[in-house]
């Protein structure tokens, strides 16, 4: 056995081992019946009206409408990059995607440069299997009987991009031969616009949108058109073949185009070390997160200046806060704002209650997404200090507060955009008669609700970081997704079980106000409500402040 | 100083630290020694507080770190061997923070004798990924310097420096332990605990195997008149 081999067979083996031996943990045990359960319901449970790619083909027209359509989009995403890779220098990148163990190992090792691109080409077909496996199983129709026809031939059409777009890279650094890719595509390209010119006055003559299709199909079928269309056809061919005998009469072409591809890839002579090098240590770089772009720094100042004594709540603030100015870009934002102030103020003028409507409806949209969506999306908080967890453990600040500086960020900032939507819910509401304490009401609970889902995904990060954890520490896998299914469960409940005192309490106020004064007073609900949320949020956070305290960083999990 | 007392960690049925205890003294410069595995790195995470002791006592300044981790930690400063750095924060702001997390007052005299001591006065306003690995390991050095500790664990600090940053680091650890800190230093490297160490303390798979000064750990590995080295390898080889 070749080293190569031994070293894809390996690192495919033990990949397997270790996943199926983490699931001996109960953790990624459950995670794996949710996530087949969650796989099984979604895309493979038996259909009874048929769907997927068998319930497109019934007809044989279909069948060519899709074959043409499929062509036409193999070839020009082929003819694109080979125009661009032959001409756009910044459109050149690294052909082969070598990991650092791999260049550090393999480069200097005994191996022709030969060996080397086969092993990766053939490598990279793993991925091409998987994504056609999703594919069939995604375009299956009402059973998987036929699918291993939908497979090979997505197998087929990926394989033979794969290896097009390799050789096409590898091949552009070939000195006098690097245009003649995008040179062949250009006459491929202007023979087929040549055609439908020559044909417009017809075409443009049918008014039938059948007829069209028919004229087209028949471009298609003859002359030049037909030339240049036939090896992409002869692709889509495959997953569309409705019988074992259709699928093997189609094979050939496939088949010899991916040989070419293969032969054409694996003997180039390019050079393709230094990109790859330089691409795994981009690649190096993404896995471990975010990376700020180096000019855009001195021009971005901290949110604020940080005081030298005070709370370190505030320090962790200051220092998530310009985590996010300095991802996003707050004067992009703020050419936002003229916008965010005039529109709302013309659209809410005069009677186009119609638009005010709409808007108002956005508003609140805004709002409840901000409210339910947000905390899970806005993670400048303890999940993304997972990996500084080291450095957080050595600050003479115990644990609660640091719970409460990490989740204090993001509170800030969903609660503003909150805000923003109930103001504008309030400005495009008052030409539709609805009262203003609806507004005032939702800006007094947002804060709180917002809090108290932030502390949640920070305590499940706590708890589980490992099932929170980003980046190259992040496990993968369908365990992994059943456990997010399931966190996402966990979460709800935590939402309804935090929420159910406040608003029992704010009912209580409600009525209290109403027996009195007669008088629906939804502002001093929400008030109290309000109040009931933040009280929880605040012995929330320092119960999470107490396992932060006991967790031991060696609790995280080695990569999956 | 730093009082570590029958610390043992356990992970799953691994034991890396078994019933491990020294002291470290004020103006004390300790190497701490051992084969790779040996329980070096556990014991140091735990010293700082990163890690959770299974069992053992470990006190800073007089405070338990279990009880009272918040007061021990403040006369700590741990530099880990891999500069953790946070990413979006400029070098000023690493010092900025870690000034407000320590409370210290006078921020400006001493940021700035710190940039001058670590050759960091051009880089005030880089970000980390403009850093080498090197001077990402000053900042890491500089923010733990900065609240002046009493307590300061160095986990093989001259990987990644120059050669004239590796000579300003020893600097920087003697003359903190001439100043009366307590100073530990993990390292592979003999010839700079030889150096600047006052004392050894050796590891080998989660035990204490020598403690002393070079001369009383050659004695006790009879080796006498030997170098560190060769007291290291006798006391760890396969035949101790």
């Amino acid at each position: 056995m070749g080293p190569l081999l031994y070293l894809t067979l390996c690192s495919v083996r033990n990949r397997i081992v270790v996943r199926l031996r983490r699931l001996k943990e109960p953790r990624y045990a459950v995670g794996m019946v949710v996530g087949l359960g969650y796989l099984w319901f979604v895309f493979l449970r038996p259909r009874r009206v048929p769907g997927g790619i068998s319930g497109l083909l019934a007809s044989a027209e279909a069948r060519t409408a899709i074959e043409l359509a499929g062509a036409a989009i193999l070839f020009f995403s082929a003819a694109l990059t080979a125009v661009l890779s032959s001409w756009l220098p910044t459109m050149r990148r690294p052909a082969l995607n070598f990991s650092k163990g791999e260049i550090q190992f393999l480069f200097p090792a005994p191996l022709t440069r030969k060996e080397l691109v086969r092993y990766k080409v053939l490598r990279t077909q793993v991925g091409v299997l998987i994504a056609s496996a999703v594919l069939t199983i995604v375009f299956r129709g009402a059973s998987l009987a036929n699918g291993w026809m939908v497979f090979a031939g997505m197998t087929l059409i990926l394989a033979n991009l794969n290896l097009y777009n390799t050789g096409l890279v590898l091949n552009q650094r070939q000195g006098a031969w690097r245009l003649a890719p995008g040179i062949i595509a250009a006459a491929a390209t202007i023979t087929l616009a040549g055609v439908t010119a020559l044909d417009w006055g017809a075409l443009s003559s049918l008014s039938s949108a059948g007829d069209v299709f028919r004229e087209i199909t028949r471009l298609a079928n003859t002359g030049p058109a037909a030339i240049v269309l036939w090896p992409f056809r002869a692709l889509v061919r495959l997953p569309l073949a409705q019988t074992p005998a259709a699928f093997l009469r189609a094979l050939p072409g496939p088949v010899s185009m991916l040989t070419l591809a293969y032969v054409w890839t694996v003997n180039s002579n390019a050079s393709f070390e230094e990109g790859s090098a330089e691409l795994a240590e981009r690649i190096a770089r993404i896995r471990r997160g975010p990376q700020p772009s180096a000019p855009k720094v001195r021009s971005m100042a901290a949110p604020f200046r940080l005081a030298l004594t005070g709370r370190p709540e505030t320090a962790i603030l200051w220092k998530n806060l310009i985590a996010v100015g300095r991802y996003l870009s707050l004067t992009t934002l703020l050419r936002f704002l003229p916008l965010l102030f005039v529109l709302p103020m013309l659209l809410a003028r005069g009677s186009r209650g119609g638009v005010s409507a709409a808007m108002a409806g956005l508003c609140v949209a805004i709002y409840i997404m901000t409210i339910l969506l947000g905390p899970q999306l806005a993670r400048n908080d303890l999940r993304q200090d997972l990996g500084n967890l080291r450095a957080l453990k050595t600050w003479p600040v115990n644990g609660a507060a640091i719970v409460r500086g990490e989740v204090a960020a993001p509170a800030v900032l969903l609660t503003l955009i909150a805000w923003l939507c109930a103001l504008y819910g309030l400005i495009f509401a008052a030409s539709l008669e609805v009262p203003p304490s609806w507004a005032v009401a939702a800006a007094l609970l947002a804060p709180g609700l917002i809090l108290v889902q932030l502390l949640a995904q920070n305590a499940s990060a706590v708890l589980w970081p490992s099932w929170t954890l980003q980046g190259a520490g992040r496990a993968r896998g369908v365990e992994v997704m059943g456990q997010r299914l399931i966190m996402m469960l966990g979460l709800l409940v935590v939402l309804v079980v935090a929420v159910l005192p406040a608003a029992a309490g704010g009912a209580a106020i409600g009525f209290a106000v109403y027996f009195v004064t007669g008088a629906v007073a939804i502002i001093p609900a929400a008030a109290g409500a309000a109040a009931i949320l933040f009280a929880e949020a605040f012995i929330a956070s320092q119960m999470i402040g107490a396992l932060l305290d006991r967790t031991d960083v060696s609790a995280i999990d080695a990569p999956g | 100083m730093i009082t570590v007392s029958n610390l043992t960690k356990i992970y799953g049925k691994l034991k890396a630290v078994d019933d491990f205890s020294f002291e470290v003294r004020p103006g004390e410069i300790v190497g701490l020694l051992g084969p790779n595995g040996a329980g070096k790195t556990s014991t140091l995470q735990c010293i700082v507080g990163i890690q959770t002791p299974s069992a053992g006592v470990i006190r800073i300044d007089g405070h338990n770190m279990a009880e009272d981790p918040v007061a021990a930690k403040r006369s700590l400063a741990f530099m880990a061997d891999e500069p953790n750095l946070f990413d979006y924060l400029t070098v000023s702001e690493h010092l900025r923070l870690t000034a407000r997390l320590y409370n210290v007052s006078d921020f400006d005299a001493r940021f700035s004798a710190l940039m001058e001591e670590l050759q960091l006065t051009e880089k005030v306003s880089a970000l980390p990924a403009e850093l080498s690995r090197g001077m990402k390991q000053k900042v890491a050095i500089a923010c733990g310097l900065l609240h002046e500790p009493k307590a300061l664990l160095f986990d093989e600090p001259l990987t990644g420096l120059d050669p004239l940053g590796i000579s300003h680091m020893k600097k920087t650890i003697v003359t903190r332990g001439r100043a009366g800190g307590a100073v530990i230093v993990s390292s592979h490297l003999l010839h700079l605990v030889e150096e600047i160490c006052t004392r050894v303390v050796i590891i080998d798979r989660g035990r204490k195997v020598a403690d002393g000064t070079i001369a009383e750990i050659s004695a006790q590995a009879a080796a006498e008149g030997s170098s560190l080295e060769q007291a290291f390898l006798k006391i760890t080889g396969p035949a101790a």
